[in-house]
């Protein structure tokens, strides 16, 4: 039968139906720094779990059959349907997040090595928890990080609402974020029969995020003055994700041989 | 529809759509654009009134914002005293009498000190005992009972019974169902009221609005995937007014609010619906006479999407379909329906926002009933902590003690101050602006010149010439470049000189009223070439026809980029590259116009019958060459005139010309009924271009009277020079949908030239000389009356009809345009440093002109010129008073002698027409400055024109109304200081005043402080009295009462 | 000689502001009259106070007075459209009894 190994791995690394703990794991954290770990930290611990597994079961076993590959698809799909209608920030990342990280077990099923599957669920866990981080800030500004009340905060808030854009956009596979390549080794991996879940997975992603970034920027402006995000902290931000950047340009260069 | 209307009711209907619709201004199509007051229709109220009505009718801002107004104090433009005056009454008619609250010191603080929008918003929860525990530092406390009853009054407020359904479902659920409406709505009026943009037209346009609309409908696939009901809906052959009734029957709205749902049903789409109203009631506006609609078919139409909608809505979500049901809802479940309008009117608080969405999908009433329990209390507690700190932030800022007393007040005590401090914010836009005038005021009359008793007014010796200019503000520097440079004397008439009429342009086809918007012309003055050649066309004008023509054909795209492409090419690049030059090419191809005359004379009766046989032998011409390809030279004369008694029905029989060239008689039959119904040769229609010619040119008597009052009103009566130039104006850019409001206001958003010249015909006609020097008014031989244009873009005043001038004046006609480009070099000097284009524009006046020419002709320029923009002061007066003063472009100037109008009829056509379109253009430029979105059209950026008569922001919207964002402000601060027409009038009080009182349009504008008059009387010493608050006040001395009240309660 | 046979009908005027004449007409003619007489210049005093009877360019600011005459079935709906002008608008309505001798002229 299926080892508990890989079912403690698939709540931690999430796959539906017990990606419901995951996601409820990550919810119970209060406080945003706290989040943001975990949602950097339970995948990576699924994926360690899964490293110590014995090949046979991951790559001719349980994990390489077709239901379980349905099953990762369905995962995926069913989270980036529900991101949709979200906006709510730390909401809308984790299901955004949930959606990308469940597409780790589809390279796990392929044989990659162990380094490979933990570097796939950074891609998407890294801005994730930069989202949770920003969420947290506007909290403390605003009361909470609920989007689309009282839009325009592009204008009031510039510097937090770039930070937040960009790290939308790191999250759903844009291109030179390392997501994008994850993504695209995933194209490489599946038989074209089921390549159409992945391409729907891409088309609600996008949908989403455009729907996020509309009540993020645009609106008109509520009343009173907020405090923006000071320079330093800013520019932290921006090296982070400049720094994801430039290991999703790496990075790709092992994927696509080059 | 299952209702079927009585007549009375249907009669009714209209009547209330009628009556709703009153206070949405119309709009005209921005062809000829017409400044006018957004809140035309409620200005028989007085104005603060009449704004915080408008402003709760359009969702708009009829003031600017607070540290807007603290800006202008900073800058020197408020009056301190007069602001003080004003809080003062306030504080003592509003005494809240809070002990330890000195209410006008923290009024003040609040008006000048505060960096605040708005220091009380509104609020659900907040009361004085909240308020109270909140500065205590304690949560506020709201009982249970109390609750239910303040739900229900906070849900009375956000779901009031007159506002149309479909807000309130919206404000329920977030159906989204206005936006759809508005852009079905809109949709279905781009289609029907399309003036020739679109190539493919909306069939059966004829029958109505409403019917051609149910027509498309019917088969509209995006109508029908919102229901079935649609179906039913449009089904059937039912009459607007039944439509409107069913449907607001169906939706439950009881009949005594149809008139208030109707009023906010039309204002959701103010523009469109301004132009319905304008098309339905403008006499002979042509496309409203093809495809007639009015506002009865424009509500039908948005009634019956709204209700397709509201149905699929209740399907899909579960939301109310009417009235009752939505009453129930609300009723039975105050609690949700309160959490629902929070979370989709944006109100939540945010953190909380997820949670009501999550417990609001479960669609379980125990689970939200606890979340709103719990939510409320989170609520008050952060309203009132807001509203706290913002006290204690306020009277830190009062200082002395205020802190220490605000801890210590009352529940009470605070209500009573949270009251006084919620009634002052709503007036204190007001108090500014009054404020503001104030320091205008006390400007204008510290700069005004006042004349000597016993000096003359006027120049004693003859001066070199003499010019007539409007009194549009622009021309204020003009004159005083001019007067500056020499011998000039100059004069302010309204840009239609005191001559009415409609223009009929050589080669365009219909007439073009040049007066104010308010006057309907009765005349005709007609433009014919001097040398009459109708066949010669430059070749260049024909192909550049050709090609814009093309421009709208559905073969357009293939066509032209072969055909014509390399010649539009050259325009698109010619236009960017080099503005000026290549439209002095563009000029050269063309050829210049053939030089005209105005026709002002009546014709005789003999010269009609002349004109007329004249126009049907041309048509009969036209249709042998056309119909029958026989050319000019092949018919005779004779034969001719037969051809036009048959088709007049004077003569029988087959023709000469039908024997010689072999038809038969069916074939001329058919030639002759081709004449009668295509070319217009038949009796009737002959009888009626007789009719309208006989409203060609104006009677000697009417031609002398128009001299005549233009000369007297203004002043000039003698010592009259060699050259009397009457100049009217007009603005040129390029690639601008609201060049029209750059022209001439006086002359109903066109060129003032025609009337210029046909002024200068009857002036110049020995005849009304000869009468005039009977009446008084000696014009010596040598005085020549010459017609100019000054173009506002450019500064440049060019005269016409010049080869009229009598050869001896030639002498002197070099200098008096030397010294006309020397003014309007100078013009544009000062202009072009307001406009911010660059050094290199400012270094000399040559400089300067030609960077205004190269703004002008640029077609990517959204601000050409600032045109009206900074309209302040309306002067009715002497020159005496202003000459040699810099008003900065700043006033209308009207000439006005009060000493040649003893019984005030001047004074009444002038405070009735120019004053008026005065009015008019300030206060369009005075709400598009405060709320540049909803009163104005937006940035001209995102502009689209519609239809060929309106603009629209973005790919769909409203019509826009008003002025745009770049007329009016610069660097994202207003540019046009929004303050009322300050009318200075230097005549005696009683007869301003009798004057008041005998026009009551004027007298509801002035007596409703539309505009502030500021009367200079000539009687007693010059005082300055201005009217305020129904009172007349001495500006400089204000504690003095000097007029008596009976003298203002008759005029009143 | 035959004597004119005189018929009874109803006789409806209105004084209102020239401003809203178009729409006092155009709802008479959907009423289905067949004719009417304008009468301009009309000055008076009412509750909203007086009113000169100048002329400056156009009949907007002046009272003007319509007449039509009608069968007695037309009354009730005339007034009953009207009902809502006048709740918002300066101007009066009277009803009279009137006899005509050319009764195509008022109805058919």
């Amino acid at each position: 039968m299926v080892d508990l190994r890989v079912l403690a791995a698939a709540c931690l690394l999430p796959v539906f139906p017990l990606s419901a703990l995951f996601n409820q794991l990550v919810e119970q954290v209060r406080h945003p720094a706290a989040r943001a770990l975990a949602v950097l930290g339970l995948p990576e611990a699924g994926a360690a779990l899964l490293e110590g597994l014995p090949r046979h079961t991951l790559v001719r076993g349980v994990v390489h059959s077709p239901a379980v590959v349905a099953l990762v698809l369905f995962t995926s799909l069913l989270y980036a349907l529900r991101a949709l209608s979200v906006r709510e920030v730390t909401l809308w990342a984790r299901l955004v997040a949930t959606s990308g990280l469940s597409l780790d077990w589809l390279l796990v099923g392929t044989g990659a090595p162990a380094r490979s599957v933990e570097l796939f669920a950074l891609a998407w866990s890294v801005p994730a928890a930069l989202l949770m981080v920003w969420a947290g800030l506007f909290s403390a500004r605003l009361g909470g990080a609920y989007l689309g009340l009282r839009g325009g905060l592009a204008a009031r808030l510039p510097r937090l609402s770039w930070l937040v854009a960009l790290s939308a956009l790191a999250l759903v596979a844009t291109p030179l974020f390392p997501s994008f390549f994850g993504l695209l080794h995933v194209v490489d991996v599946l038989p074209l029969s089921q390549l159409w879940a992945v391409l729907g997975v891409l088309f609600l992603w996008a949908w989403a995020t455009g729907r996020f970034l509309g009540h993020l920027l645009f609106g008109t402006p509520g009343a009173g003055p907020v405090a923006d995000l000071p320079v330093v902290p800013a520019s932290l931000g921006v090296v982070v994700l400049a720094g994801l950047v430039v290991l999703g340009v790496l990075w790709s260069g092992r994927w696509t041989g080059i | 529809m299952d209702r079927d209307l009585s007549l009375g009711e249907r009669l009714k209907i209209r009547a209330m759509v009628y009556v709703a619709s009153e206070p949405i201004a119309r709009f005209w199509p921005m062809r000829t654009f017409i400044h006018h007051n957004p809140l035309f229709g409620l200005e028989h109220r007085p104005f603060p009134e009449a704004v915080a009505e408008g402003t709760s009718l359009f969702h708009a801002r009829g003031y600017l914002t607070r540290q807007q107004y603290q800006e202008y104090r900073r800058a020197g433009r408020v009056d301190d005293e007069a602001l003080a005056r004003r809080i003062g009454a306030f504080a003592a008619a509003h005494d809240p009498g809070v002990p330890g609250v000195d209410l006008e010191r923290w009024l003040w603080c609040l008006a000048v000190d505060a960096d605040l929008a708005q220091l009380c918003p509104p609020a659900d929860w907040l009361d004085g005992a909240a308020l109270a525990a909140a500065l205590r530092g304690r949560r506020p406390e709201v009982a249970e009972e109390e609750r239910h009853a303040r739900l229900l009054a906070i849900l009375e407020r956000r779901l009031p019974p007159d506002a149309p359904f479909h807000e309130r479902v919206d404000a329920l659920f977030g159906t989204g169902i206005g936006p759809a409406v508005d852009e079905l709505v809109i949709k279905a009026c781009l289609d029907f009221f399309d003036e020739g943009q679109s190539v493919w037209g909306v069939p059966g346009r004829e029958r109505g609005f409403f019917p051609a609309w149910r027509d498309v409908a019917r088969r509209d696939l995006r109508l029908l995937i919102h229901g079935r009901a649609s179906g039913r809906l449009l089904a059937e052959e039912a009459d607007p007014e039944a439509v409107v009734a069913s449907i607001l029957a169906d939706l439950g709205i009881p009949e005594e609010h149809w008139q208030a749902t109707i009023l906010r049903e039309l204002t959701h789409l103010h523009g469109w619906a301004g132009f319905v109203r304008f098309r339905q009631q403008a006499p002979g506006y042509y496309w409203a006479a093809r495809f007639p609609a009015d506002l009865v078919d424009f509500l039908a139409v948005r009634l019956v999407v709204e209700r397709i909608l509201v149905l699929e809505a209740a399907r899909r979500h579960r939301s109310p379909a009417d009235a009752q049901a939505l009453a129930e809802l609300v009723a039975a479940d105050p609690a949700g329906a309160y959490l629902r309008t929070e979370l989709h009117g944006g109100t939540v608080l945010p953190g909380w926002a997820q949670r009501v969405e999550q417990a609001l999908a479960r669609r379980r009433p125990a689970a939200w009933q606890r979340l709103a329990a719990r939510y409320i209390e989170a609520k008050a507690h952060h309203e009132a902590a807001e509203q706290a700190g913002a006290l204690r932030r306020l009277a830190e800022q009062v200082g002395g003690g205020a802190p220490t007393v605000l801890q210590e007040l009352g529940p009470h005590e605070l209500d009573r101050l949270l009251g006084a401090l919620r009634a002052w914010e709503r007036e204190e836009g007001y108090a500014f602006l009054v404020a503001m005038e104030s320091r205008a005021i006390t400007d204008l009359v510290r700069r005004v010149r006042v004349p000597e008793p016993g000096t003359p007014t006027r120049p004693t010796r003859r001066p070199f010439a003499q010019a007539f200019f409007c009194i549009d503000v622009r021309s204020e520097p003009l004159r005083r470049h001019l007067e500056a440079l020499g011998d000039y004397e100059t004069f302010g008439i309204a840009g239609f000189f005191g001559v009415p009429m409609a223009f009929l342009e050589y080669g365009n086809g219909s007439e073009q009223p040049l007066c104010p918007a308010i006057m309907t012309p009765k005349n005709l003055v007609a433009e014919i070439p001097a040398g009459l050649r109708l066949e010669e066309e430059p070749l260049f004008g024909a192909l550049s026809e050709v090609s814009h023509g093309l421009k709208q054909s559905v073969m357009a795209p293939f066509v032209a980029v072969e055909a014509v492409g390399l010649l539009f090419g050259l325009g698109l690049v010619g236009r960017t590259l080099w503005p000026v030059g290549y439209h002095r090419l563009r000029d050269r191809f063309h050829g210049g116009e053939p030089p005209t005359r105005l026709l002002v004379d009546k014709l005789s009766a003999d010269q009609a019958d002349s004109i007329v046989r004249a126009v049907q032998r041309a048509m009969i011409v036209q249709a042998l060459a056309r119909e029958l390809r026989v050319a000019r030279d092949q018919v005779t004369d004779d034969e001719v005139r037969e051809l036009r008694e048959i088709a007049l029905g004077n003569a029988e029989g087959p023709s000469a010309l039908a024997t010689r060239l072999g038809l038969s008689e069916a074939a001329e039959a058919r030639f002759v009924e081709t004449l009668r119904s295509v070319y217009r040769v038949e009796r009737r229609e002959a009888a009626r271009q007789l009719e309208r010619l006989g409203r060609l040119g104006f009677s000697l008597e009417e031609q002398v009277q128009f001299v005549a009052r233009a000369l007297t009103s203004t002043g000039l009566t003698s010592n009259f020079s060699r050259f009397v130039l009457i100049v009217g104006h007009e603005s040129l850019s390029r690639n601008n949908p609201y060049e029209s409001a750059l022209d001439c206001g006086a002359a109903g958003g066109a060129h003032g030239l025609p009337n210029a010249r046909a002024f200068c015909a009857m002036a110049n006609k020995p005849e009304v000389r000869l009468r005039l020097r009977e009446l008084g008014i000696v014009v010596p031989e040598d005085t020549w009356f010459v017609p100019g244009s000054h173009t506002t873009t450019t500064d440049e005043v060019t005269l016409a009809d010049l080869d009229q001038l009598p050869s001896r004046h030639l002498l002197y006609l070099e200098r008096l345009q030397a010294g006309l480009a020397a003014a309007g070099r100078r013009c544009a000097a000062e202009r072009v440093r307001t406009l911010g284009l660059g050094s290199r524009a400012e270094r000399s006046p040559q400089a300067a002109a030609q960077a205004a020419r190269r703004q002008a002709n640029d077609w990517s320029q959204v601000r050409p010129e600032w045109g009206l923009s900074r309209n302040l002061y309306g002067i009715v007066g002497g020159r005496h008073l202003t000459e040699g003063v810099d008003l900065g472009g700043r006033a209308f100037l009207l000439s006005y002698d009060h000493r040649f109008d003893p019984d005030g009829r001047f004074l009444e056509n002038l405070l009735s027409a120019p004053v008026v379109v005065g009015e008019w253009i300030n206060l369009e430029h005075y709400f598009s400055t405060v709320d540049p979105h909803r009163f104005g059209s937006g940035s001209k950026v995102y502009h689209n024109v519609a239809g060929r008569f309106g603009v629209m922001t973005g790919n769909q919207s409203d019509l826009r109304t008003g002025l745009p964002l770049q007329t009016l402000y610069k660097d994202r601060r207003p540019y046009h200081e929004p303050m009322r027409l300050v009318a200075l009038v230097e005549a005696p009080v009683r007869l301003v005043l009798a004057v008041v009182q005998r026009l009551p349009k004027v007298r509801s504008l002035v007596f409703g402080e539309w505009i502030r008059v500021v009367v200079l009387d000539p009687e007693d010493g010059y005082r300055v009295l201005v009217l305020e608050d129904g009172r007349l006040v001495d500006h400089l001395d204000p504690t003095s009462e000097p007029c008596t009240p009976t003298v203002l309660e008759e005029a009143r | 000689m035959t004597s004119a046979q005189l018929h009874s009908l109803k006789k409806i005027e209105l004084v209102l502001e020239g401003a809203h004449r178009d729409f006092a007409t155009d709802l008479l003619e959907r009423a289905g009259v067949k004719g009417y007489t304008v009468l301009g210049g009309v000055s008076g005093k009412g509750s909203h106070g007086l009113y000169p009877s100048h002329l400056m360019f156009n009949e907007d600011d002046v009272l003007i007075m319509v007449v039509v005459v009608v069968p007695e079935e037309l009354v009730a709906p005339i007034l009953e459209g009207l009902t809502p002008f006048f709740d918002q608008h300066p101007g009066v309505m009277f009803v009279s009894d009137v006899q005509v001798s050319r009764l195509t002229k008022f109805t058919g």
